[in-house]
């Protein structure tokens, strides 16, 4: 019986980025996989689903949102919720610059302003968990 | 010689309004339907993560006053939670896919900060964690960052 937060490939601190990555590139291969299906040119919503799941790409989405999912609930195990929900905000940054350098969509400058807003943000929540492997 | 006339630019075709209208129509789309479901979407993520919270955590009641106590036997992940932030999490999917396709990101996304904001309020309030003035600053500073990240 420990109190310790589990080390190596259990790391509560990597599972948080691993979550983080697996959301975003569920997110992206969803869009791919989405794009392929509005190629289709299905008029209905349930056509347009169909055509969606066909995409092996959406699969390998929905397979990391699973993935994820179980990954977060590792996370909330060891570290605080309102520590390891704003971090993994992050997402907000990694969907746009993943968007930008994989699929070629550009950013606004607004967005810009958000992703240095999120980020300042991040490193004033990021030390709490920090402290937390410190004390490892 | 190519003596063909140019073929006329091809006439656009109406298509499924798959993606989301133009913000210029964005007073008919605050209905109290749709505000409805924006209000149920954030209140679904924000219970939802709470009970996920409350099915993971290692002990009854982690509160800093028992820091010092030696730590309480390890206890399971609780079923009866799990199920219900799971269903939780479910209706928030639900609900923020179909608002995807209804609304822009501009004007959905400052509710994706207000949700991350009310969330952190409610582990605060209801879990009891421990919060620092820096950590609200970057609460804050995430939460209008996510609100600014869907500005088109």
């Amino acid at each position: 019986v420990t109190n310790q937060p589990p080390r190596g490939l259990l790391n509560p601190t990597l599972h948080l980025f691993g979550s983080a990555l697996l959301v975003t590139a569920a997110e992206l291969l969803l869009k791919v996989g989405a794009s392929a299906a509005a190629a289709g040119k299905k008029a209905s919503i349930a056509g347009g689903i169909a055509d969606g799941l066909a995409s092996p790409w959406t699969w390998a989405g929905i397979v990391c949102y699973v993935l994820s999912f179980l990954s977060w609930l590792h996370v909330l195990r060891w570290v605080p919720l309102i520590v390891a929900f704003n971090l993994m905000n992050g997402v907000h940054i990694l969907v746009p610059v993943g968007s930008w350098l994989v699929l070629g969509e550009s950013i606004p400058p607004a967005r810009w302003v958000g992703i240095g807003l999120i980020t300042a943000g991040l490193f004033l929540i990021a030390k709490p968990l920090a402290k937390m492997e410190e004390r490892l | 010689v190519n003596i063909l006339p140019t073929p006329p630019p091809p006439a656009p075709t109406p298509t499924a309004p798959l993606t989301a209208p133009p913000a210029a129509t964005s007073p008919d789309l605050f209905t109290p339907t749709n505000i409805a479901l924006i209000a149920l979407s954030v209140a679904a993520l924000v219970v939802g993560q709470v009970l996920l919270k409350l099915a993971m955590r290692r002990t009854s009641d982690p509160s800093p006053s028992q820091a010092a106590q030696p730590p309480p036997a390890r206890t399971g992940p609780r079923p009866a939670f799990l199920a219900l932030g799971i269903a939780c999490m479910t209706v928030w999917f639900m609900t923020w896919l179909h608002l995807l396709g209804v609304f822009p990101l501009s004007l959905l996304f400052p509710f994706e900060g207000l949700a991350s904001v009310l969330l952190s309020l409610a582990a605060a309030c209801i879990l009891r964690e421990r919060t620092s003035l820096r950590l609200w600053c970057g609460v804050a500073l995430v939460g209008l960052g996510v609100a600014l990240v869907g500005w088109a």
